[in-house]
């Protein structure tokens, strides 16, 4: 379980330093907030990574927090752009 | 090892695998839709996946309680949230567009929603939801918790009687929803792997494009459940309704028609769900 949990972790890193990637480059607002959406489900993952790894229970509850902020924060940054777009 | 950390073991390993190769998505697709198209599939389908390994990790059925209201919540808000975005990506002219796209045509209006007001909610339903959420994050089944959720989902549920949904209807046929259930599971697998295909493609052979099909479905819930099937199935992305005609992003096509044909058999499946047959003539006569 000790090698599984290494793997992954190591792939999502990678897939998160992509994600962080193209947070930085943009070149839109909105290419930036699905990158960082993106990033926060990899932290998703991550923390169960860390939960299967451990055994530690503590941190399941701040999956549930984090899927709902990157949904909050996609609706929130999509409706910035609609206004933008529309003044 | 056991059986059962083997099987979590390949989930966990399996879903990081799909979730990063969602991340490096991000970096080879060439407009913002395809890179939802990496975010909705490849990303959020492999955290489900290591999702399903800390699931059975989690030590008993109080852990697992919470990573299954983690997925859930992944189901309904990814493709939701991206659907948002890519809707309001769609106007702004500061995003970069793809090359070949249906252009939406804005003197249709957008929809109102037609059910709310034909039929009032149900606040047990509601407060149902509520409870159920509310045990499972707390992981447990002790007194105090059951007894303090009824008082918060009760009084949550008086308080909002407005935005209290029906009882689901699909629960009328158990069946055509079975096969709904299996066919959405399957389309999320099969546009996983779609995606991944598609990102050892070279870039000037994604040819991403946007699609106008028909749309014959007429209620909330059955509207809001076709375009998460859709963004969660082999390279399509609901993008934005207008009057009944639905804008989807394909990722790599070169048959439009298929598209749309695609569409139109999802809008089959979930009107059976829903026990309401759709007619066949209005989709048949734009083809």
């Amino acid at each position: 379980m000790i090698l599984a949990t290494t793997i992954a972790t190591v792939l999502l890193i990678v897939g998160g330093a992509a994600a962080l990637v193209r947070a930085v480059r943009g070149p839109s607002v909105a290419d930036r907030m699905v990158a960082v959406d993106t990033l926060l489900h990899l932290g998703v993952g991550g923390i169960g990574v860390y939960i299967v790894r451990s055994g530690d229970t503590t941190y399941l509850p701040l999956m549930v927090v984090a899927v709902v902020i990157a949904f909050i924060g996609t609706i929130v940054v999509a409706r910035y752009i609609e206004a933008e777009t529309k003044r | 090892m056991s059986v059962a950390d083997w099987i979590a073991a390949v989930f966990v390993v399996g879903g990081a695998l799909a979730a990063s190769l969602g991340g490096v998505g991000l970096l080879r697709f060439p407009d913002v839709f395809a890179r939802m198209h990496a975010s909705t599939k490849a990303a959020t389908v492999g955290v489900i996946g290591v999702m399903i390994g800390t699931a059975i990790e989690a030590g008993g059925v109080a852990g697992a309680l919470v990573v299954v209201l983690v997925v859930a919540l992944l189901f309904i808000s990814a493709p939701l949230g991206m659907s948002l975005l890519a809707r309001a990506a769609l106007y702004d002219p500061e995003t970069p567009r793809p090359s070949r796209m249906a252009a939406v045509d804005l003197e249709r209006s957008r929809r109102e929603s037609t059910s709310a007001r034909q039929k009032r909610g149900s606040p047990p339903m509601l407060a149902l939801i509520l409870l159920i959420a509310w045990i499972a994050l707390f992981g447990s089944l002790r007194p105090n918790v059951i007894a303090s959720g009824l008082v918060v989902s009760g009084v949550l549920a008086l308080q909002l009687r407005a935005l209290a949904p029906r009882w689901p209807e699909v629960l009328k046929h158990p069946i055509a929803t079975a096969a709904f259930a299996w066919y959405f599971a399957s389309q999320v697998i099969a546009g996983t792997l779609q995606v991944i295909r598609t990102m050892a493609l070279p870039v000037d052979e994604i040819r991403p494009a946007v699609v106008e099909a028909p749309l014959r479905l007429r209620s909330r819930s059955e509207i809001m459940l076709l375009m998460n099937a859709i963004s969660f199935s082999p390279g399509s992305v609901a993008l934005e309704i207008r009057d009944d005609h639905l804008y989807v992003h394909v990722l790599t096509t070169d048959e439009p028609d298929e598209v749309i044909a695609k569409i139109g058999e999802m809008e089959n499946r979930i009107a059976a769900a829903y026990g309401r047959p759709l007619e066949q003539a209005s989709f048949e006569s734009r083809n």
